[in-house]
């Protein structure tokens, strides 16, 4: 089989010929150590001192208007991918990251709403940038806020992805996604406080803020089913580590109908659709199977997350994704380590096909060494029939 | 109605987490001559400390635990200007930061709103704070007790810088060091040489309290 079969065969719950690796790395330090292309990286003092620091602020509309500084994120989705490939990975998950915009030298804001910080990465480069709040605290906020045209939107992700697949689709299994989904948005622009509130004073408010967000992943999906990818990430961190952020009824009653609909899109169009959330989902996983989802990925460890028990109750109707611990073992874990824990997620997981190794977020703690050790481990240990559970 | 009557509606709206009949209910207490410091204790934070039970045993969740820190402060806002100053903070204070290299901050928000709610002075640092400004912020505001999140591993080391911080600075004696965050364990704690590991945030508060002497050691 090659990549594109073994992912697929996994994602239709079947047996591959080996358990296949997902890649959900984006941060910059890994990704240029990995292409060998470290001189590459944009210095975050560049950015903020001196000379350089006040032409960027100087610059910042015309970076802005331009387009430029959402082409330097096309960029990076690009250099994600051949990353990706460097490194074997059958599948990747290529989030459509170019949302921000720059506010000045020291923040960013993005499409959504959200004031973000620019922060440097281990190696003292400009990172992904960091959430700092939300700027939409009221609904009159909301509504004022110049939410991009979902049709425009459209074409934007359109193209970045038909240059995607037409130069690495035949290399690697290229998943779509968007970054924030609708529940991250909804909480995150206003801030958990503001939201809680307006939940209770003002679910209409909340209705017709997701029913934009719903509008912006159906042209999302559309866009990446008409660049030619077979599947899609929905990426929403419902979770947090001991729970659901909200009541699993309160999120199907305000989300749920919009998630229907966008897993029905999705297979409509030919996608497959994988739920992608951090935290301890537990309480969730039955929903993620009534919405429609086709898989689901994070299932964090440390957030309580029983990859066995995950497998015994949704196994039958989910692909699993996982589920490596990314606090220690990617992070600082030894060889040894990390081969216990690819064993122990294939012996949890793998049996009967319908699982794909992943590690469970990406963070720039992660190291390259240790990435290679659990794709290699599970090239090792994966190969159906498989030899542990 | 009776005061006690009043003090139980403020009570029953904080922990029905009805945030826009609370001001009302704590001005109409005031105006029957409830004293300030019982509606403060039996009505705001008798009803928060409920929505943390009802939280532990998985009955709110965390938008449920946000509102009611939410409700806490409109009702505080109604009632700060008939509390003496010494009534305000009568728990102690506690910085609270996520340690610098790390994100994560839901954690840490909740244990900010239990704290409030049990009478506690918090100042919140934010994210991705460095070792120096949480030393810094202990000195200035003689702060009680230090609460420290971290999410992963290789941040640990920023816990130890704190530590050593606040011994150079001479404060280690006199300043609690409380961690926790999906990496920490009580035996990180143990290692680390800190007071006391907290899993979530309704421990966060009984291992204040007990810290500083407000209740017995178990």
């Amino acid at each position: 089989m090659n990549f594109y079969q073994r992912t697929t065969a996994a994602l239709n719950r079947q047996v591959p010929d080996r358990v296949p690796v997902f890649s959900c790395t984006e941060e910059q330090n890994q990704i240029y150590e990995i292409l060998e292309q470290s001189g590459k990286a944009v210095p975050l003092s560049l950015f903020q001192q001196g000379i350089s620091g006040k032409l960027v602020n100087l610059l910042t509309p015309l970076a802005n208007r331009s387009g430029w500084f959402r082409s330097q994120f096309e960029n990076f989705m690009a250099k994600k991918v051949q990353a990706d490939i460097a490194l074997g990975y059958d599948c990747s998950w290529v989030m459509y990251s170019a949302i921000f915009v720059l506010k000045d030298n020291r923040q960013a804001t993005d499409i959504y709403g959200k004031l973000y910080d620019l922060v440097a990465d281990p190696d003292g480069n400009l990172d992904t940038p960091m959430y700092r709040e939300g700027l939409l605290t009221s609904p009159e906020k909301w509504d004022a806020w110049p939410h991009p045209d979902p049709e425009r939107f459209y074409k934007l992700v359109q193209r970045t992805y038909a240059d995607l697949n037409k130069q690495y689709g035949n290399q690697v299994y290229l998943m779509g996604s968007l970054f924030s989904g609708m529940w991250e948005s909804a909480t995150q622009v206003m801030g958990l406080p503001a939201f809680s509130v307006a939940l209770r004073r003002d679910p209409a408010f909340i209705r017709r803020m997701v029913a934009y967000y719903e509008r912006l992943y159906l042209a999302t999906v559309n866009a990446v089913a008409d660049a030619g990818l077979p599947a899609f990430v929905y990426s929403d961190d419902m979770g947090h580590k001991s729970g659901p952020q909200a009541s699993p009824k309160v999120i199907d009653e305000f989300f749920g109908n919009s998630l229907r609909r966008i897993t029905e899109e999705a297979h409509r169009r030919g996608l497959k659709i994988i739920i992608h959330s951090c935290g301890n989902v537990n309480q969730l996983l039955d929903l993620f199977v009534e919405w429609g989802f086709d898989g689901v990925h994070s299932l964090e460890p440390t957030a309580g997350i029983d990859l066995a028990d995950v497998k015994r109750r949704v196994g039958d109707r989910l692909c699993i994704f996982g589920n490596l611990d990314i606090a220690h073992v990617l992070s600082q874990g030894t060889s040894t380590e990390v081969e216990e824990a690819v064993l122990s997620a294939l012996q949890a997981a793998a049996h009967d096909g319908g699982f794909i190794m992943a590690m469970t977020n990406s963070h720039n703690a992660v190291k390259v060494d240790n990435t290679r050790w659990m794709i290699e481990y599970t090239h090792q240990h994966g190969v159906y029939p498989l030899a542990v559970g | 109605m009776t005061e006690t009557q009043a003090i139980q509606a403020v009570f029953s709206a904080v922990v029905d987490l009805d945030i826009d009949a609370v001001p009302g209910l704590v001005q109409t207490a005031l105006q029957m001559g409830v004293g300030s410091q019982t509606l403060l204790s039996q009505g705001l934070a008798a009803g928060v400390r409920v929505v943390g039970e009802r939280y532990e045993n998985g009955e709110y969740y965390l938008t449920d635990l946000v509102l009611a820190g939410e409700v806490m402060k409109a009702g505080l806002k109604e009632l700060n200007p008939t509390l003496k100053p010494e009534e305000s903070s009568l728990s102690g204070k506690v910085i609270l930061a996520t340690v610098e290299g790390d994100i994560h901050e839901i954690g840490k928000n909740l244990v900010g709103v239990m704290l409030s709610a049990a009478g506690f002075e918090v100042m919140d640092l934010g994210v991705n704070v460095p070792a120096e400004q949480i030393v810094v912020a202990a000195r200035e505001h003689r702060a009680d007790i230090v609460g420290l999140s971290v999410l992963l591993t290789p941040m640990i080391g920023q816990l130890k810088a704190v530590l050593d911080g606040l011994s150079e600075a001479g404060l280690r004696s006199t300043t609690k060091v409380v961690i926790g965050g999906a990496c920490t364990t009580p035996e990180l704690a143990n290692q680390l040489g800190v007071d006391a590991h907290g899993a979530d945030a309704v421990a966060a508060v009984r291992i204040c309290q007990r810290l500083l002497g407000a209740i017995a050691t178990p």
